[in-house]
């Protein structure tokens, strides 16, 4: 795939999906008409450099996109922020961390845990989910987008599967995502800031309640709540790492393989430990009452033996994908 | 030889307005140009060697809106081994360009009368 091709998928995937071919058919005759013109002006090939010197010029993909959606809207406080080129995408985070911060606190409401105390109780997330996002979408603008040498038309990559999957390789695609065998694309590390932001907000926000009504945290949950925020913090440095270096795949799928590990423990753990909550020191409860809380911890034992076996699996597959992938 | 003291502005204010400037005369400059018939890359270069200088990434969704405006018509053609989308001005066009022109006749006109006038 040569550096053009290489450059106009990359284009291709923020147009809108009717003008796709048209677009992309006019931008190919303008960059090789181009490329003709420096190669006759020189009266050689031109050099890897040379062509990389001359895509940079052009302006990133996303960028160069941006120009035909025709969507100027931008987030602008005195001077700009965030551009038209990640104003979209910002909205589609936003939306994804609002939808789910906001799902969570209607099943917790109408669960009638005190967790969230009243409805008031999902406005801090949501705000610090809007600070969180539009601040990591700032720093992605300012240190990619508008400098032309923030990109490598080397290794900037489409989104569209390109690699070529056996039925084994099919299931580790549906469980782990796409392999990522050359860079991460902006877009992947952008989703997965943004998911891991929202359970990370939640887990803090619901923290270790001292009491909820007549019951309060048991050994399960008090103590794995801090390896399990740790694990939590570790995952959400690895997509942030990957913005910066898109070609740490190997290290992205390390990572991966070590959140997994983490959860496995602190799963098995939580397993040994055994209550996820208890009766409170005094308190009293009827046999209803009693009941419910049996309930909490036999739900909570399966779906937490579950996500241990899932886990496992995804582990080994992210081991897997971790040895055969060359270093590079 | 006069020199022209750079504007005491912020960064990137001057091009703001540079390029606030620019924009309408573009839209005149490709009209005109094409009169006659142009694939993008050659109206890009010969607007450049006019002295317009105009970015691919401003032309081609510039050339589109236009299109879609219906001052412009296009077709795909093979040239050079390549297929290459031909733009011309249509008859629509025709009309608004000549409209555009007198237009930027006044303006220009207007605008030599305020900046050469005696400010007192």
């Amino acid at each position: 795939m040569t550096l053009i091709d290489r450059y106009l998928r990359a284009v291709r995937d923020h147009l809108p999906r009717e003008q796709q071919d048209d677009i992309i058919n006019e931008l190919s005759d303008s960059l090789h008409s181009r490329f003709e013109d420096e190669e006759a002006a020189k009266g050689r090939p031109l050099l890897e450099d040379e062509e990389v010197a001359l895509l940079r010029a052009y302006g990133h993909p996303m960028a160069v996109a941006a120009r035909y959606r025709g969507d100027e809207r931008s987030v602008t406080f005195g001077r700009r922020l965030i551009g038209p080129e990640l104003f979209p995408i910002y909205m589609k985070v936003l939306a994804v961390n609002v939808g789910i911060t906001v799902l969570i606190g209607i099943i917790a409401l109408v669960a009638g845990a005190q967790i969230w105390p009243g409805f008031a109780g999902i406005i801090v997330p949501l705000a610090l989910q809007f600070g969180f996002v539009t601040a990591i979408f700032v720093i992605i603008d300012r240190r990619w987008i508008g400098d032309p040498d923030g990109w490598d038309p080397r290794t900037v990559t489409a989104m569209g599967p390109d690699v070529d999957v056996s039925t084994f390789d099919g299931i580790a695609v549906q469980l782990l995502g796409k392999e990522h065998t050359r860079t991460v694309s902006i877009a992947t590390s952008i989703l997965e800031i943004g998911v891991i932001a929202v359970v990370l907000t939640v887990a803090l926000q619901i923290g270790r309640p001292e009491r909820i009504g007549f019951m309060e945290p048991g050994p399960g949950w008090r103590d794995v709540f801090v390896p399990a925020i740790a694990v939590l913090v570790f995952a959400f440095v690895t997509p942030i790492v990957n913005l910066i270096r898109p070609r740490w795949t190997r290290f992205r799928v390390a990572s991966h393989a070590a959140v997994d590990i983490g959860v496995i423990a602190i799963g098995i753990v939580s397993l040994m430990l055994g209550s996820w909550v208890v009766l409170a020191p005094g308190a009293t409860a009827t046999a209803e009452e009693l009941s419910v809380m049996v309930a909490i911890n036999t739900v909570t034992r399966i779906s937490v033996a579950a996500t241990v076996v899932l886990t496992g699996i995804t582990a080994a597959l992210e081991i897997r994908r971790f040895v055969r992938m060359r270093p590079g | 030889m006069a020199t022209i003291d750079k504007p005491a502005l912020p960064d990137g204010a001057f091009d703001n307005l540079r390029l606030e400037l620019r924009r309408g005369a573009l839209v005149l400059a490709v009209l005109a140009r094409l009169r006659t018939e142009h694939y993008g890359y050659a109206l890009r270069k010969a607007l450049t060697e006019q002295g317009m200088d105009i970015d691919e990434n401003t032309l081609y969704p510039l050339l589109r809106r236009l299109e879609t405006q219906g001052l412009l018509d296009s077709e795909w053609r093979e040239e050079d081994r390549r297929p290459k989308r031909f733009y011309r001005l249509s008859a629509d066009g025709r009309a608004v360009l000549a409209r555009l022109l007198e237009q930027w006749a006044d303006l220009d006109a207007s605008l030599r009368r305020i900046t050469t006038e005696d400010p007192r």
